[in-house]
């Protein structure tokens, strides 16, 4: 789908060029991140061939390089710091709107599994 | 009488309130109990997934053990976390190595993944564990059938088939289904299984615009009167999308998850709903169902 | 039946049994052939002619088989004759009860298309050529009856089992096309003016449902832009046909090419995945499809199919894989090339005649490279489309082949049939 919406990015020339090896082409690009997971490919490759899950490999060895765009390495950052994404944005306001619906304002999110998670896999890759 | 423990993930509470509470008010009145997951974490779609899948399974894999502590199959009611749960259900029982690296990390709390939990998504639990004629016999406010309604299902709810096994992925009928036993009319448009462009908002928000635009044009096409969706993002992302330069704010097209749609034509109070958190509003629709307050 | 002309040819009996009202098979149905475009019907007809008057060969049309048991060298197979309730000794083929038969049903000849009565003749050229009730749509008012002037109705007929003590059998059931509904992005079955290659045939060919007015299905109107899609429903593991189908990338430049000859100022685009032209004069034919014809080739498996309500044409998505760019093409009609696939009713009669079928459906054979026409058990042979897809002289070719292995089996002694 996002092929259709931007000249930059062409999945069949992205896996051509993972194809005849140029790798650091491939890694330090943004190409293999503009990739949305619609997964519209995937069900419809008459070979079978599931690109998103391609493509989350390359992002995962472009990790391991140290090749992350900025907007991943933050999120990241936060939701293993945290545990989960939106501590920061979970305003006084919020939590009245929670309330009036009679949702419990209080949200137990568990708070360190996501560091023991970075520390055991994350720690010597990607968001260091 | 079935019980699900849900999980809300991370986006649902904060940002969509109202989907969480119609979900838990909609479900209540169809005989579906739900249990709070208590300390549970992020899921890890889309960001944690790209740039390590074993953190990525031990994030998700935790949730799959919690539940199982709670010996309940998982509601999901985010697209995102349903196909996350559900594809990392598939990785741990597929991969013994995975598996045993991410079981060793819970060992810690003394949690353990062994895969006797089901991931559900809530189309899942209306199709499956409701089934329609239950729903059709709980109606009794239904809407008129001049009301004329998009079903947007979202990417990761139904896609891959192999993994989640939610809908057709190509023709997917379950919002239309419900849409019809409440008495309104499914419209179907171009593009219907297509991406809302949410995923996209990281990468590049001016392309994650214009798809999304896409959809709701193509939605106005078939003169709709509102969307119906089952995921947070997905939600967001269509109210969200009408606000960009260039759309004319007369033409904005009400957005409505797929519970706080039905609660009114099961007897549910607008307010306990949430719909007046709707950025969009969608008092027109509901003008139309009688007697409604 | 170019096996039961060769093996008659050398003086033994063959039996042609049918389950469809006449013999002629697809070939039938089709307008012109690739690649010298020869008009389908004029080189079959003298063929049927050929088969239904030689004294070799006794012909049991609209009828099947029920079970076989025995070997080779020595089968009993037992038909079923079904009842056609109009006496073929009787029928000149006349058509007074057609035209007084007041019911009428979508004809599966024209790929439902058309109209045909319930009392009906498939196709001009039926052989043998006489006419057959489909009971199932009959209402029984006897019309047809006070109009045969020859008697020749029975509507008391029953089916008639008969045993047939025979050396050897051949197998040539043709194929079935892919179901393109399968593919609902393509707009199939929801779109009339996307049709698929069958339809299209029986558009182009004066013996048609239009008279063979290439037009489009929705409004009548003459497309002015047309799109061909190859690659429907093969080379598609996700529907379980990895095969390639073989026939379809030349019967697409064929229809592409009729359509320049029915409307010379039409756009006409054929999208494939690649261009298998394989036999002789093929890619002679392709060449002169594009230069000559005009026809404009894209490389791009197509992805979607949508319908602009505006302007009521056609919007093809695809990719142009040799610019690498994603494209929107405007189409009044598209027509899709399923592939082919096994025919329907093979697993029954696999299983009555004890042998077996490979992964994908199709008759299997007792060896890839010697044996293409023998099925596993011995004295049961196999030809045309049963065990694989293939073009009219392939199959023709594998017919004279089993016809000959069957004759080796009928030479040796015991049953001359």
């Amino acid at each position: 789908m996002v092929a259709n919406y931007t000249e930059k990015y062409r999945p069949r020339k992205l896996i051509q060029k993972i194809l005849i090896g140029k790798r650091e082409e491939v890694l330090s690009s943004e190409l293999p991140w503009l990739c949305m997971t619609c997964r519209l490919c995937q069900e419809r490759c008459q070979e079978g061939v599931s690109l998103p899950d391609i493509f989350h490999a390359v992002r995962e060895i472009a990790a391991q390089e140290n090749h992350i765009p900025k907007a991943f390495t933050n999120t990241v950052d936060v939701l293993l710091r945290d545990g989960w994404l939106l501590k920061d944005a979970y305003s006084d306001f919020i939590e009245d709107d929670r309330d009036a619906l009679g949702l419990d304002p209080k949200l137990t999110w568990n708070n360190d599994f996501g560091e023991k998670v970075r520390k055991r896999f994350v720690e010597g890759g990607a968001t260091e | 009488m079935k019980e699900f423990v849900l999980y809300t993930g991370c986006t649902t509470p904060v940002r969509v309130p109202a989907y969480e509470a119609s979900v838990r008010a909609v479900l209540e009145k169809l005989d579906v109990q739900l249990i709070d997951m208590k300390d549970a974490n992020c899921c890890g779609a889309q960001y944690l997934e790209s740039v390590n899948r074993k953190a990525f399974a031990a994030m998700s894999g935790r949730i799959l053990a919690l539940a199982e502590r709670y010996d309940r199959d998982i509601l999901a009611i985010c697209g995102a976390c349903s196909g996350s749960l559900k594809a990392v259900k598939v990785m741990l029982d597929r991969d013994r190595v995975m598996r045993a690296e991410v079981n060793d990390l819970l060992a810690e709390e003394g949690l353990e993944y062994t895969g006797v939990t089901e991931v559900k998504h809530l189309l899942q639990v209306f199709h499956e564990d409701i089934g329609y004629d239950a729903i059709r016999n709980a109606i009794v406010k239904p809407y008129s059938p001049d009301t004329r309604l998009a079903a947007h299902y979202g990417c990761h709810v139904t896609r891959p088939y192999d993994i989640v096994h939610v809908d057709d992925p190509e023709n997917p009928t379950i919002i239309d289904k419900i849409i019809e036993i409440a008495g309104a009319t499914p419209v179907q448009y171009s593009g219907k299984t297509r991406c809302c462009g949410g995923p996209m908002l990281a990468m590049d928000p001016h392309v994650a615009a214009k798809i999304g635009l896409d959809k709701i044009r193509n939605i106005r096409d078939e003169n709709a009167d509102g969307i119906v969706t089952a995921c947070s993002f997905c939600d967001i992302q269509l109210t969200q999308v009408q606000y960009e330069e260039g759309v004319d704010p007369a033409t904005r097209i009400p957005v409505l998850t797929l519970p706080q749609f039905l609660g009114p034509a099961l007897g549910i109070d607008k307010n306990a709903l949430g719909i007046y958190l709707n950025k969009i509003s969608p008092d027109k629709i509901f003008a139309a169902v009688s007697g409604v307050s | 039946m170019q096996a039961a002309l060769d093996i008659a040819a050398q003086g033994f009996h063959a039996y042609l049994v049918e389950k469809s009202p006449s013999i002629g098979g697809r070939m039938a149905a089709l307008d012109k052939t690739f690649p010298t475009l020869d008009c389908s019907a004029c080189i079959l007809t003298p063929k049927l002619s050929e088969v239904s008057r030689h004294p070799n060969i006794t012909l049991y049309t609209y009828t099947d088989i029920e079970s076989v048991i025995g070997k080779e060298g020595d089968f009993k197979v037992r038909i079923i004759k079904r009842a056609r309730y109009v006496d073929a000794k009787k029928c000149s083929g006349c058509g007074s009860c057609a035209d007084e038969c007041p019911v009428e049903v979508p004809n599966e000849f024209d790929e439902d298309l058309g109209f045909r009565k319930a009392t009906y003749m498939p196709f001009p050229q039926a052989t043998p050529n006489i006419y057959t009730i489909d009971m199932n749509t009959c209402i029984r008012c006897k019309r047809c009856l006070k109009a045969c002037e020859r008697g020749a109705i029975d509507l008391d007929m029953q089916d008639e089992r008969i045993d047939l003590e025979v050396g050897a059998i051949i197998i040539a059931t043709g194929y079935r096309l892919f179901d393109v509904s399968a593919y609902p992005r393509l707009g199939y079955s929801q779109i009339p003016d996307v049709i698929n290659a069958m339809e299209y045939e029986r558009l182009i060919n004066a013996a048609g449902p239009t008279h063979g007015h290439l037009i489009r299905l929705s409004d009548g109107r003459i497309p002015q832009s047309i799109g061909f899609v190859q690659c429907v429903g093969a080379r598609d593991v996700n529907k379980d046909v990895p095969y390639c189908s073989r026939v379809c990338c030349m019967y697409g430049i064929k229809n592409a090419v009729m359509a320049k000859e029915h409307h010379p100022n039409a756009e006409v685009t054929v999208y494939y995945a690649d261009i298998r032209a394989f036999g002789k004069g093929f890619e002679e034919f392709y060449e002169m499809a594009r230069t000559r014809f005009g026809v404009k080739f894209l490389r791009g498996r197509v992805a979607e199919v949508t319908r602009d309500h505006k302007t009521q044409r056609l919007h093809c998505k695809v990719e142009d894989t040799e610019t690498a760019k994603p494209i929107e093409a405007v189409h009044d009609l598209i027509v899709l090339s399923p592939g082919i696939q096994p025919p329907i009713g093979i697993e029954e009669l696999v299983r009555k005649l004890g042998i077996t079928t490979r992964n994908d459906g199709y008759v299997d054979v007792s060896h890839y490279y010697f044996g293409p026409v023998e099925t596993k058990v011995p004295g049961v042979f196999v030809c045309g489309c049963a065990d694989g897809p293939k073009d009219i002289p392939d199959s023709v070719t594998a017919g004279s082949a089993a016809a000959m292995r069957a004759s080796i089996v009928l030479a040796r002694g015991g049953r001359k049939k």
